[in-house]
């Protein structure tokens, strides 16, 4: 896991440090999620899940959400997940 | 185990229960103010402690005993060490054997029972591995008196409980029978055979009830016979009495013969010849020293010429002492206990001979 956020860091040209505290997702097919680095649980039930994450809000809907495992730092979420986006959405500026 | 977790929002509970880091697992909305979650052991601690601050209300659905065990040996582990040590040695101490409790005894010893155990293998303050099963056959056929025999080990004594055999009963069951000849006014048998009806006479030792029944099919089965034959018995004194009789009369001569002996040996003899027609002979055995060195004995015959006399008694005279003499032959035959109901006398006379019976009357009971 370690080598490849690496070796993503390498890719994307992007200062490790910059996100220490960002949030990271990783997904396995539809059905579960991982999420680590996130703040706090903003609202959770079966069809949405939104977790506070760093300068953002992580919004997951889907059908019969469960968090199967919730720890301070992660959260391991099964379901059928439908959508997955950030509240707040960068716009072009003009 | 399972936990519901009741007390803010259900948003609220887990952000407190992330704010804590307590992992938990499978967590479910129950209601806007419940989640229900799994949780480890050792994050139950962290949940007892948040729950506490936080006035939340735990309710436990599953709890994990292997979990809860586990966690108990981990944090008293100086317990159950030492715990472990008390039933290791527990049972190694249990093993030895430091007495003997033996139950049920009375006629076989103490000592002969721990004789065979002790030929058994037993032995006392020692570790003694033996099968219960195998040591009971030993000790019956051991003590031949046994009948049923347990063993057991109670802690470190051996308990052997004995049941004797019983002693052979002697099942053989006797008559009743009649203690003197009587007439049968009244027979009730409960258990047995009659042998006599009401108005028979029974001898002396006859018997009254068998010791035998029958049974519906008629099969005769012995039975202890049980009775009350009640009766009358006679007791009887008789006198002989005559007034004509003849009476031998000394008529003051005499013969006397002496004969020596020297232990059983005869040494010497000095006898006459008898020439009376009747005579009385009286013998007179005399020591001739009085110590045992010379036992020389001397036997003396003496012979007393008797003549024949008649002699006349009038009845009269002597009759009521005939009949004391007849009542008194009469009462002392009476075996103690019997009442005498009726006496009667009896006279009878034959030529000048006379027989004089008393006839005692009592009540018998024989059961």
């Amino acid at each position: 896991m370690f080598q490849f956020l690496d070796e993503l860091y390498d890719v994307s040209q992007s200062n490790k440090n910059e996100f220490n505290d960002d949030f990271k997702l990783t997904m396995l097919g539809s059905q579960i999620l991982y999420v680590s680095n996130y703040i706090k649980i903003l609202s959770y039930n079966s069809e949405i899940l939104i977790l506070k994450v760093k300068d953002n809000e992580l919004n997951i809907a889907g059908v019969g959400l469960a968090i199967k495992q919730l720890s301070g730092k992660e959260v391991i979420i099964k379901g059928r997940i439908n959508r997955i986006h950030l509240t707040k959405e960068y716009v072009v500026e003009k | 185990m399972t936990i519901q977790l009741q007390g803010a929002g259900s948003t609220t509970l887990l952000n407190e229960l992330i704010k804590s880091n307590i992992v938990i697992h499978n967590v479910q909305i129950i209601s806007p103010k419940c989640i229900q979650f799994e949780i480890n052991i050792s994050m139950y601690q962290n949940l007892l402690l948040l729950s506490k601050e936080k006035c939340y209300n735990i309710i436990v659905l599953k709890d994990n005993i292997f979990v809860r065990l586990k966690n108990l040996v981990l944090k008293r582990a100086g317990v159950c060490i030492g715990l472990v040590l008390v039933v290791v040695f527990n049972i190694i101490f249990s093993r030895f054997t430091f007495s003997y409790q033996i139950l049920g005894l009375e006629t076989i010893s103490t000592q002969s029972v721990e004789d065979a155990l002790s030929k058994y293998g037993i032995k006392k303050g020692k570790i003694n591995n033996f099968d219960n099963n195998d040591l009971e056959i030993y000790l019956r056929k051991a003590i031949p008196e046994i009948s049923l025999v347990s063993v057991m080990k109670k802690g470190n004594v051996l308990v052997v409980n004995i049941k004797e055999k019983l002693p052979e009963i002697d099942t053989t069951h006797y008559a009743l029978t009649a203690p003197h000849t009587m007439l049968i006014t009244k027979i009730d048998v409960v258990n047995g055979t009659a042998l006599k009806k009401v108005g028979d006479i029974a001898t002396k030792g006859e018997e009254l009830v068998a010791p035998y029944t029958y049974d519906q099919e008629g099969t005769k089965v012995d039975c202890e016979p049980i009775a009350v034959v009640s009766g009358k018995v006679w007791f009887v004194g008789s006198v002989q009495f005559e007034e004509d009789k003849i009476e031998y009369r000394r008529t003051g001569k005499k013969i006397k013969n002496v004969r020596y002996y020297l232990g059983n040996k005869n040494i010497y003899s000095s006898v006459k010849n008898v020439s009376y027609e009747y005579f009385d002979k009286e013998t007179k055995h005399v020591k001739a020293f009085n110590n045992l060195f010379v036992p020389l004995n001397i036997t003396y015959d003496y012979y007393f010429e008797t003549k024949a006399v008649n002699v006349h008694t009038d009845y009269a005279s002597v009759e009521q002492s005939l009949i004391d003499e007849s009542k008194s032959k009469a009462y002392s035959s009476i075996p103690n206990g019997y009442v005498v109901n009726n006496e009667k006398v009896v006279v009878s006379n034959s030529n000048g001979k006379y027989v004089i019976t008393t006839y005692l009357e009592s009540d018998i009971e024989v059961k």
